[in-house]
């Protein structure tokens, strides 16, 4: 269980130096944001089983939405309804290989 | 398979939904407390960003271009500032703020003054060369919103200095402003400079808002349309001026 909260606590670290990066540095350069783009691609790529996309949905809504004036929540419910939508398709109506790399949770 | 049952994935949306309803009342404590501790963090990020543009070896010879262009709507807007009278130094009074970061989906900043430096909502922030940038949207303790007028929800009323006429200067997303309600029969051309008006209330009158470069006259519409060239530019922003008694 330390474990696990361990993992989630380094998994909310990392999602959290990205949100800097990414409405800091990037912002600069790009409207394009790379967060979202990054947590589709781990729920699209990762084990269906698995709870790293489904965390990070999570994370990274809550930063997202604690970095733009919308409405609270929006980002949060939005990754994690299309990372369960993603879970349940992939398990139940269609199988594709997934990577191994992305750690397990 | 048994990971993400109907019944599962039913109880973790439930869950979801009430944190984020827990969360939402404490919002703005979240975004301060956030904002905060990474404040430094963020400002050496922009700052950063916002020179490396700058050092690029390829981009030397557009970056002297634009020190030539600079140099003449410096010259310009002192210029104009004589013109209408206008000296910034003595009429307001000034904070200065560093921009921490740009929202990803929407044209506002974030600066590191707020509430406990006497920001207040409403206020116009302007560039060093004292053109203007937007309004703060909202304060919290340490930092602060900057609404840019470029932003889709930002409207303002303009006058044109040459042919001394009136229109309004609406955001058009991704440093785009456009103008609109400009009377046909006026005599606006491109390379017109627009000032702020205080028709609207928003502004004081006359802070510098941008160059006309286009302007689309459709014979069926009742005003003319067009575009303004704000005078700043993202990349080559680190620090703003927030005026306190506006």
């Amino acid at each position: 269980m330390i474990n696990k909260i361990f993992k989630i606590l380094l998994v909310a670290l990392f999602w959290f130096f990205l949100i800097l990066i990414q409405t800091s540095f990037i912002s600069i350069y790009t409207d394009f944001n790379f967060i979202i783009l990054f947590i589709v691609i781990i729920n699209l790529i990762e084990d269906p089983e698995n709870n790293f996309g489904l965390i990070s949905a999570f994370l990274g809504g809550l930063f997202l939405d604690l970095n733009t004036t919308y409405q609270f929540g929006i980002f949060i419910l939005g990754l994690v309804v299309f990372s369960l939508t993603v879970k349940m398709v992939l398990l139940k109506f269609l199988r594709i290989p997934y990577v191994s790399f992305i750690p397990k949770i | 398979m048994k990971t993400f049952t109907l019944k599962r994935i039913i109880l973790l949306l439930i869950i979801v939904l009430i944190i984020v309803f827990v969360f939402s009342f404490f919002e703005d404590n979240l975004k301060n407390g956030m904002q905060k501790s990474f404040l430094g963090i963020k400002e050496s990020l922009w700052s950063i960003g916002s020179n490396k543009e700058k050092s690029c070896t390829y981009l030397e010879a557009k970056e002297d271009l634009k020190i030539v262009e600079f140099e003449n709507l410096r010259k310009e807007n002192e210029l104009l500032r004589e013109i209408l009278g206008i000296s910034f130094e003595k009429d307001y009074e000034f904070e200065i703020a560093a921009i921490t970061g740009k929202n990803s989906f929407e044209d506002v900043l974030t600066v590191n003054k707020g509430i406990s430096n006497g920001i207040k909502e409403g206020m116009a922030v302007l560039t060093s060369e004292k053109a203007l940038i937007g309004k703060i949207l909202k304060t919290y303790n340490n930092y602060s919103e900057v609404l840019l007028i470029s932003n889709k929800d930002s409207a303002i009323d303009v006058k044109i200095v040459s042919s001394d006429v009136y229109a309004i200067a609406k955001g058009g997303s991704s440093q785009k402003v456009l103008l609109d309600y400009l009377e046909k029969d006026s005599g606006a051309k491109e390379g017109d400079i627009c000032v702020t008006s205080s028709l609207g209330g928003q502004y004081k009158e006359g802070l510098l808002i941008g160059k006309i470069v286009k302007i689309n006259d459709l014979g069926s519409e009742v005003f003319k349309t067009g575009e303004i060239k704000p005078f700043f530019n993202l990349k080559d922003l680190d620090k703003v001026l927030i005026i306190k008694n506006d």
